[in-house]
């Protein structure tokens, strides 16, 4: 969980680097597309920037990395999310098929980077367009720019879907959405310190993921569906969370008298 | 404690009737260089001429080891195929079937296979492209230093049917030079079971990296080092034991394959190889290496990027 508060401070920066433009050379800004990513930061072995210096290589390992799997992602409708796409992705660039042997584990990488990315490129868009909505409505944009970026996909997204579920995939994907739904109610400004923090969290992770599930199998014309679908369940919510907040307080009350009762008998543990 | 063992089991095969004669070779160079003596610049000579390297536990003058080698793959080369499958139980196949699919070649892919031999590799990555992707259009050059052992490849493609494509080039060339390949000409280069025979691996390497375009793949299949104690253990027995004893009663050959567990034992351990491998400016993936059977045999691959 230290993970998910390090990447609201790490929204935080990005906030600052991309307010102060006058200054970039202080604040090290590097280009949008090099920012370095988990993933990377494995692949990269120690010889980077000997390789860098090497005739074939001007450009940084990383770099290489996303450009191959951003230029896969348009093969994914018609190959899926697999070795396939990446294999046409590499052609797609002038490297040959073999390439794909970049990504050992095959359509889950792929899979991931535009999880990561998709993410990247909602925090952007949103960080300035928040302000002056109330605190459903930002929620509510944040999910449907970050739905925006699946719908090329949806009729792909099963497998996707399929993928991540596989036992070897199943933690990562959890990570994935447990940043996306944490950058979600830091960009709705939320600043809870209590149990509220995780409720917050597990219900829109609830939320967003039934609206893609809904959305792999929508078939109305540019997913009207689907975004009604969404307004379903967060309207859902705002009444169910009330009602959780009254069942809570009743349900603390109740115990509190049983503890009391107990505690007139002789049962139960007294401070003295 | 296995270089004693192996000297143990040396000895008498150099008293025993052998068919390769790198002992007498070894004994006849070495008596010749001792009458060198006062002169301060021939003994410089000396040293570096008699620069030495390894041929299965003995060490030998580094210019021999190419002839001595060429000799091994002479004798064997006619019982190669029927050799691999009795030493390894047929677990080879496996290995470069594995090999072959961790490739995962496209359609229309160039690939070059160094000490090719008896062209399992190719023939397998011929297989696959027509097989998964129907693709004909796949190009293999075959390149090998052993005349005797592209002889035995040629025999066994012309009974497929892709002795009437042009998809094979046969070729007979070295590792270590490349002379006959141009720079930036192929997808992927593949070295099986070949680069331990070869005396100057750098030079392989940086042949290897020179010959394949920007995205293009190295990959090599080589036995490694077994970490499992218990596995090791074994393995060792059966290697020194068993295989040249297999040796000389199918092939009627012992001492080379004397050569092949020697060698084995001296070719640098996984991660080693790996080193080499970036050094040589190949970019590695994750850990650059796959263990096949507790390490018995290991994928090896780089890219050039």
């Amino acid at each position: 969980m230290e993970g998910l508060i390090g990447r609201s401070s790490k929204i935080m920066l990005q906030r600052i680097q991309t307010k102060s433009i006058i200054k970039p050379n202080l604040l090290n800004l590097r280009p949008h597309r090099s920012f370095s990513y988990s993933v990377s930061a494995k692949l990269i072995n120690s010889n980077v920037e000997s390789n860098e210096q090497k005739e074939t290589s001007r450009i940084p390992l990383n770099l290489i990395h996303s450009e191959i799997l951003r230029a896969s992602l348009s093969f994914v409708p018609k190959y899926g999310w697999s070795v396939e796409s990446l294999s046409h992705g590499a052609n797609s660039l002038g490297y040959p098929s073999v390439s794909h042997g970049l990504f050992p584990r095959g359509g889950v990488e792929l899979i991931e980077w535009f999880l990561e990315d998709s993410r990247r490129k909602m925090v952007n868009e949103l960080i300035d367009k928040m302000d002056g909505l109330k605190i459903h409505q930002k929620i509510r944009l944040a999910c449907i720019t970050r739905l925006n970026y699946t719908k090329p996909y949806a009729k792909k997204w099963s497998e996707a879907l399929a993928i991540m579920a596989q036992p070897n995939n199943v933690q990562t994907s959890i990570e994935h959405l447990a940043k996306l739904v944490d950058d979600m109610w830091y960009l709705a400004g939320d600043k809870s310190a209590d149990m509220n923090w995780y409720t917050k969290r597990g219900s829109l992770a609830v939320i967003y993921s039934s609206t893609e599930l809904y959305m792999t199998q929508d078939i109305s014309p540019d997913y009207t569906g689907t975004f009604q679908f969404l307004d379903h369940r967060l309207q859902d919510i705002a009444t169910f969370g009330r009602v959780v907040g009254e069942i809570d307080t009743f349900v603390g009350f109740v115990t509190k008298s049983l503890v009391g009762v107990l505690a007139s008998k002789g049962i139960g543990n007294f401070d003295k | 404690m296995l270089i004693p063992i192996g000297i143990g089991l040396l000895r008498p095969l150099i008293s025993s009737k052998s068919r390769l004669t790198y002992s007498g070779i070894f004994r006849g160079f070495a008596s010749s260089t001792s009458q060198r003596t006062s002169d301060k610049q021939a003994i410089k000579k000396d040293d570096e001429k008699e620069a030495e390297t390894n041929f299965g536990f003995k060490y030998v003058p580094e210019s021999m080891k190419e002839k001595l080698v060429g000799q091994v793959f002479t004798n064997v080369a006619s019982k190669y195929d029927v050799m691999n499958d009795a030493m390894s139980l047929g677990i080879h196949r496996l290995w470069k079937d594995y090999f072959i699919r961790t490739m995962a070649p496209g359609p229309g892919t160039k690939l070059l296979d160094v000490a090719g031999g008896t062209g399992d590799i190719t023939m397998g990555f011929l297989n696959y492209c027509k097989e998964i992707h129907g693709d004909t259009s796949a190009q293999v050059t075959l390149l090998d230093i052993n005349p005797k052992m592209l002889d035995v490849g040629r025999e066994r493609f012309n009974k497929t049917p892709y002795n009437q494509t042009s998809q094979i080039q046969f070729e007979i060339g070295n590792a270590e030079n490349l002379s006959t390949i141009s720079s930036n000409s192929f997808d992927v280069y593949t070295i099986a079971f070949g680069i331990r025979n070869c005396t100057h691996i750098d030079r392989v390497l940086s042949e290897a990296y020179r010959v394949l375009r920007p995205g293009g793949r190295f990959m090599c299949l080589e036995f490694g080092k077994v970490q499992n104690p218990i596995i090791s253990s074994i393995y060792n027995l059966y290697s020194f034991q068993i295989i040249p004893v297999l040796g000389q009663v199918i092939a009627a050959d012992r001492d080379s394959y004397q050569y092949l567990v020697e060698s084995i034992q001296r070719f640098p351990s996984q991660d080693k190889f790996t080193e080499m491998i970036k050094d040589t400016g190949f970019t590695v993936i994750d850990k650059g290496w796959e263990d096949l059977t507790f390490g018995i045999a290991a994928i090896h691959s780089g890219f050039k990027l």
